[in-house]
């Protein structure tokens, strides 16, 4: 039976989540993460109306007592254009319990609702940008599926496009190689991403000793001893250790989640590391 | 067929099924899929620890260990363990050898001497005719101890034909008469046949015909008046010679055409005084007696006055026609009697209510002229006169009385009492059924378990290379790389 992605109440969750993030003093105004900015004294870009997380301090009160409605107010200098997530959907991406799939969809929702409720224009990577009711960008994930991610490459073909854009990157990151050359064309172009990088149990716990161990992907196979085990570690911290360092060196957010946790925590922590890397 | 546990070869079996169990669990690399290969060494396809997977031979030899010592064991009729076990209960069986043994008595105890000295685990017996029995070496023993021989001819060749393909291997047989090919057998008792031999003569000109109901060839020497000739008799067949109008001869030296003895003394030597005999028959009636009245001499052609004729009755009816008496005649009633049968009148012997069905239609008896034979059971052929002809009925369809070995001589009985109380001509046939050899000429009984200990021999063998050839191969297997 396969996993419900995106249980009824998700989009209630998501909600409260950004207040939780607003709790935690999280930038609501940050990015394509959170409201525009309240800065007085730029380019008021219009309103939209006022939703949990908002901070209070961006409600505009004469429009309130204008129109009897809240709302905030919109800035067209902190305002990105368009916010671009990329669900990697490759076979190694069905690993876990859920899979790094279904926590890269919801973190996916999630991240790009709260977008949507901030007033951002929300695409998802390879299409053009969608209707801005946060359903529809819910019902396009879920229809996504596991295998659905275009490789990084595609995006580099494409052009990455001119003006205010944002990334996020939902990914194991396997394909490193390919990955870093969008990243650094990413940051040569002075858009701002957010790396995800999920990880399962398969992909963080050496297999039984004496397996032979297939990949999911190319069908290829190795054996795999008990001494191995210590080279598996040193191989995947060395990983995760270059990992690291590219992204401080490219600019890019980074945060590593584990399938098997909560979408909400991850999701939290996307809003959270934003407010320490604004 | 192995008597039990106690067979060393079991052993052997045991011994190639712990090593299908073994092969069976042979531990293999666990298969482990992961995301990616990026954190594994790269030097190795093929865990140390797994061994290589034993190769295909090493289950085709144990297999084949595993068959070779099961069916070394002995065979095995039907798939199990059963023993089959088939034995011909048909009249000849009855008869006695000069010790007073019967057959059936010889054949029975030399089984059942046999199953108590074996014990197979599920015997499995069949009496031909009669039922099949399955059970226990004891159970089996008991039933085949208490079973007599039937006053039935044994449908031996229908028998086998219903035997499952797996009874094929090997089937204990207790027969007068040869098993039928493509049967594996051990034989308990004798092999020997019965021949029914029927001289006659008719003309003109005279033959002398001569009929040979058994499985095998016969070669007979016919004495006319002093000159012999021989007559090759095939099985299930006739022949015939001709031989002088009015003669008085022997028919001897009755002799196998391909060594099997014969065992019946009924045919062995038979006197012939042949004085011309004209036989009518139905051309309708069954092929068998066609072929046996043929064989006999009877001759075809327009009924003469005052002839004897032969009818066959209708498929098994009663043989009875309308409120009065009936006669009947019986071939195992003629075995048990000989010559002593006879037929007789049956002054106010009261006969069945005439269902109608299946009686003598179109042929009403002569109730003046009816003939009963005084036998126990008397409920095969009817004997009497129309007019001024001798009739003889049969029920030839329901009891295949043709077909048995001793109808000939039972026609030819029926026919003489019927004629000598008639007024038709006298039939010139007779048969003198005195033993005309006093021979113990059964079979000493074949031995199957030497047979089964040589084939054993040579499967245990086989089978223990077998077995050996499979440990080595996954021995070599368990290597590894």
């Amino acid at each position: 039976m396969p996993t419900i992605v995106f249980e009824p109440d998700f989009l209630d969750r998501v909600a409260a989540l950004r207040m939780e993030g607003a709790r935690r003093g999280t930038r609501a105004g940050s990015g394509a993460l959170g409201a525009p900015r309240a800065a007085a004294g730029f380019d008021l870009a219009g309103h939209r109306p006022y939703g949990p997380g908002d901070d209070p301090r961006a409600l505009d009160w004469a429009a309130l007592a204008r129109w009897d409605t809240p709302v905030v107010r919109r800035y067209r200098d902190v305002e990105p254009r368009v916010l671009t997530v990329i669900v990697d959907g490759s076979a190694s991406m069905g690993f876990g319990e859920p899979s790094k799939g279904v926590l890269a969809r919801r973190l996916a929702g999630a991240l790009g609702s709260i977008a949507l409720a901030s007033g951002i224009d929300l695409r998802l990577a390879g299409e053009e940008a969608g209707s801005r009711d946060p359903r529809h960008w819910l019902a396009k994930l879920e229809k996504l599926g596991p295998a659905g991610a275009p490789h990084p490459r595609r995006f580099l073909d494409e052009g990455l496009g001119g003006g205010s854009r944002e990334w996020i990157v939902l990914s194991d990151l396997y394909e490193a190689s390919e990955w870093r050359r969008f990243l650094e064309t990413v940051r040569r172009a002075g858009q701002p991403a957010l790396v995800v990088a999920i990880s399962s149990k398969e992909d963080r716990e050496p297999p039984p000793a004496g397996s032979e161990v297939i990949d999911a992907e190319t069908g290829e196979t190795r054996a795999f001893e008990d001494a191995d085990g210590e080279e598996f570690r040193s191989k995947r911290a060395e990983f995760l250790a270059a990992w690291r360092a590219f992204a401080s060196r490219s600019g890019c957010e980074w945060l590593e989640a584990h399938a098997e946790e909560s979408w909400e925590s991850a999701a939290l922590d996307a809003l959270v590391l934003r407010r320490i890397a604004r | 067929m192995t008597g039990g546990f106690d067979e060393p070869l079991w052993f052997l079996l045991a011994a190639a099924g712990g090593l299908i169990l073994w092969l069976a669990r042979w531990r293999r690399a666990a298969r482990v899929p992961r995301p990616s290969l990026a954190f594994f060494p790269s030097s190795r396809e093929r865990p140390r620890s797994a061994r290589r997977a034993p190769p295909p031979s090493a289950w085709l030899a144990a297999g084949a260990a595993v068959i070779g010592a099961a069916a070394l064991a002995g065979p095995r009729a039907s798939g199990g363990d059963a023993v089959w076990l088939v034995f011909d209960r048909s009249a000849a069986m009855a008869w006695r050898d000069a010790s007073g043994v019967s057959r059936f008595e010889r054949a029975s105890g030399l089984a059942a001497a046999w199953l108590g000295r074996e014990r197979p685990g599920e015997v499995v017996w069949a009496f031909v005719p009669g039922r099949m029995g399955r059970g226990t070496w004891g159970e089996a023993r008991e039933a085949i101890l208490a079973a007599t021989p039937l006053r039935e001819a044994a449908d031996w060749e229908g028998c086998f034909a219903a035997l499952p393909p797996s009874a094929r291997g090997a089937v204990y047989t207790a027969t007068s008469g040869r098993s039928p090919a493509g049967f594996e057998t051990w034989r308990f008792g004798a092999i020997a046949e019965n021949v029914g031999i029927l001289g006659a003569a008719a003309g003109p000109p005279a033959r002398l015909s001569v009929v040979n109901a058994g499985h095998g060839a016969r070669r007979v020497r016919a004495g006319f008046a002093g000159a012999w000739r021989e007559l090759e008799v095939p099985p299930r067949g006739a022949a015939s010679v001709e031989c002088p109008e009015s003669w008085e001869g022997t028919v001897v030296g009755v002799e196998s055409a391909d060594g099997l003895p014969d065992a019946s003394p009924l045919d062995d030597a038979a006197p012939v005084p042949c004085a011309g005999v004209r036989l009518e028959f139905d051309p309708d009636c069954p092929a068998a007696l066609r072929r046996a009245l043929e064989a006999w001499g009877a001759a075809r052609g327009e009924p003469r006055a005052r002839s004897p004729r032969l009818e066959t009755g209708p498929l098994g009816g009663a043989l009875a026609a309308g409120a009065s008496r009936i006669e009947y005649a019986t071939t195992s009633a003629l075995r048990d009697h000989g010559q002593e049968l006879r037929l007789r009148r049956a002054p106010g012997v009261e006969a069945p209510d005439p269902s109608g069905a299946g009686s003598l239609r179109g042929i009403p008896v002569d109730v003046d002229r009816a003939w009963w034979i005084d036998a126990a059971r008397a409920d095969r052929a009817l004997a009497g006169t129309l007019g001024s002809r001798a009739r003889i009925g049969f029920d030839a369809g329901a009891n295949a009385i043709a077909r048995d070995p001793s109808f000939p001589v039972l026609v030819a009985s029926l026919a003489e009492e019927v004629l000598a109380q008639s007024q038709a001509p006298p039939l010139a046939l007779s048969l003198v059924l005195d033993p005309g050899v006093a021979r113990d000429d059964v079979e000493p009984a074949s031995e199957p378990r030497e047979r089964g200990r040589s084939d054993r021999s040579l499967a245990g063998a086989l089978s223990a290379a077998a077995l050996v050839l499979a440990c080595g191969a996954a021995s070599f297997a368990a290597r590894g790389r």
